[in-house]
């Protein structure tokens, strides 16, 4: 019986017992099975402990005091002092975590590859902005994008805190998308362009295995791979390339490769890339929404519709037509 | 003779684990495509369910010299990715994930296909009723489908309460709820009876 007095049929459990079922057969656990295999492979059983006596503790005490010794010696003979420290990778990328808390925008072009063509109207950001970069200053971000319908103008957009797709079409104008009218592919397309630098490190840093690349001779830019450890969080990234310039510590190329294709569900892989373009102080540069008030009109479903679709359907074609459409006129 | 007595212990011992080892790995196999189908019930992202499945599992035969898992291990299963998939689900993800499933019941990553739509296989796949139970299930918070698909695989309310930490009261009622959302979600594919 339910709040309303309304039973609640037997076959309702049915229906989910026959849905889990369905959705059990449908998975194939071959991959998984391997998985765990290999985990528990990896797993070596640690060493046997042998009780230490009295005399082994000295002899070994005496060993590692010596093996100290000489390694100090050796060091102060062989260590050439014109060749830079290497810190570990964890080390860098922690004091390039740093960097992003200081007051500066930077600029990376951000290209998105996916293991099919381009071409397609899949998503129409994809197959029809000449180039997006990402401005970026710790949590707040825009993107700055270039569409073959308006040549000259500079488009920026980005998405507040409530979900809202923002964008600017020149000085005067721009529209408003609430989170219920933003489509399912801009929605996706701008969680792909948007990086949180700050967040992903420490991800990276938390969760993947870290190897130093070799670098271009005479650079001084550090690659480093990060791979996902075995059974970890979080799999929306497999691997990460980081290059960073290792006297500034600042990001200077970032890859993600992203997999994709769950049982059941086939999609392609996506890659994608962030390239440090320029960086500039604040006063160089104003986040586009700020000192505009009252100068520029954002066109939404309610205020002046049909300007908004005028900018939407150069920029997406047909699918802004079947996803936006203007209120019945009464 | 002791050394052929000591060889056949070995063989013995030899044998006895080889045995068990077939016995978990059969475990494996068996208990799998459920759990997996469990938690991504739960967590609604194949590739965070199978991530979880897969570290419970690990924990599980890290530990099977302890417990009988052919023989008890399913409960331990069911608990063990009930608390691991909350704990995942409940975590903040800053990235993002092509195979999470998005409000529409559908991979985020789908968004990126071409525009043609789901392959007719597909299509034919996600039939009315699986897409009416997907939007049902989304709509439940997280502790509800746990709640709800413990109860399906006839754990008692005494047990859903003590995998969620709650009382035996409040686990009754976050059942109640789950199920009677569901109810409203699928009524026009129920059959009349009450129960």
């Amino acid at each position: 019986m339910n709040d309303n007095g309304t039973p609640i049929p037997d076959s309702l459990d049915r229906l989910l017992n026959a849905h889990h079922e369905r959705e059990a057969e449908r998975y194939d656990a071959a991959a998984l099975i391997e998985r765990i295999r290999a985990t528990r492979a990896a797993e070596t059983p640690p060493a046997p402990v042998v009780p230490r006596t009295r005399s082994s503790r000295w002899t070994w005490a005496i060993g590692f005091t010596t093996i100290a010794a000489c390694l100090v010696v050796a060091g102060m003979f062989f260590w050439k002092t014109d060749e830079p420290l290497r810190a570990s990778p964890q080390a860098l990328l922690q004091e390039t975590q740093k960097t992003f808390h200081q007051p500066v925008y930077r600029c990376y072009l951000v290209e998105v590859q996916r293991e099919v063509n381009l071409t397609d109207e899949s998503n129409p950001f994809v197959s029809q902005a000449k180039q997006t970069r990402l401005w970026t200053r710790g949590d707040r971000f825009w993107m700055e994008t270039t569409f073959p319908a308006f040549p000259r103008m500079k488009n920026y957009w980005g998405r507040d805190e409530q979900g809202t797709i923002w964008m600017t079409f020149g000085p005067r104008e721009g529209i408003l998308l609430t989170q219920a009218e933003t489509p399912h592919w801009l929605s996706v397309y701008s969680d792909l362009c948007s990086m949180q630098p700050d967040k992903l490190l420490s991800d990276v840093l938390r969760d993947f295995d870290l190897q130093r690349e070799d670098s271009p001779t005479d650079s001084s830019i550090q690659i480093i791979r990060a791979n996902l450890k075995p059974g970890r969080f979080p799999a929306a990234v497999r691997s990460a390339v980081l290059e960073i310039d290792t006297e500034t510590k600042v990001l200077r190329r970032l890859v993600l490769q992203r997999p994709a294709g769950g049982p059941g569900f086939q999609a392609p892989s996506m890659t994608t890339t962030y390239t440090l373009l320029e960086t500039k102080n604040q006063d160089e540069i104003e986040y586009p929404l700020d000192g505009r008030e009252g100068k520029r009109e954002f066109y939404t479903a309610n205020y002046k519709p049909e300007l908004r679709q005028k900018f939407v359907f150069p920029l997406f074609g047909q699918r802004a037509v079947e996803w936006m459409k203007l209120p019945m006129k009464k | 003779m002791d050394v052929s007595a000591g060889g056949r212990l070995r063989c013995g011992l030899a044998s006895q684990s080889q045995s068990e080892a077939e016995a978990l790995d059969n475990w494996v196999r068996e208990t799998l495509p459920r759990a997996v189908a469990f938690a991504r019930s739960i967590l609604r992202d194949p590739i965070a369910a199978e991530d979880v499945a897969h570290d419970c599992y690990c924990r599980l035969l890290r530990k099977a010299d302890i417990y009988d898992l052919p023989r008890d291990g399913q409960r331990l299963l069911y608990r063990s990715i009930t608390n691991a998939s909350i704990n995942r689900f409940q975590r903040e993800r800053s990235l993002l994930s092509l195979d999470a499933v998005g409000p529409d019941g559908k991979p985020l990553g789908s968004a990126l296909l071409p525009a043609r739509g789901p392959a007719p296989d597909e299509r034919m796949r996600v039939s009315e009723l699986e897409q009416a139970i997907e939007r049902g299930m989304a709509n439940l918070s997280v502790t509800q489908r746990a709640a709800l698909q413990l109860k399906m695989l006839d754990h008692s309310v005494q047990d859903i309460a003590d995998t969620l930490g709650l009382t035996t009261t409040n686990a009754g009622v976050l059942i109640h709820r789950a199920r009677q959302a569901m109810a409203a979600e699928l009524a026009p594919y129920l059959e009349e009876k009450a129960g």
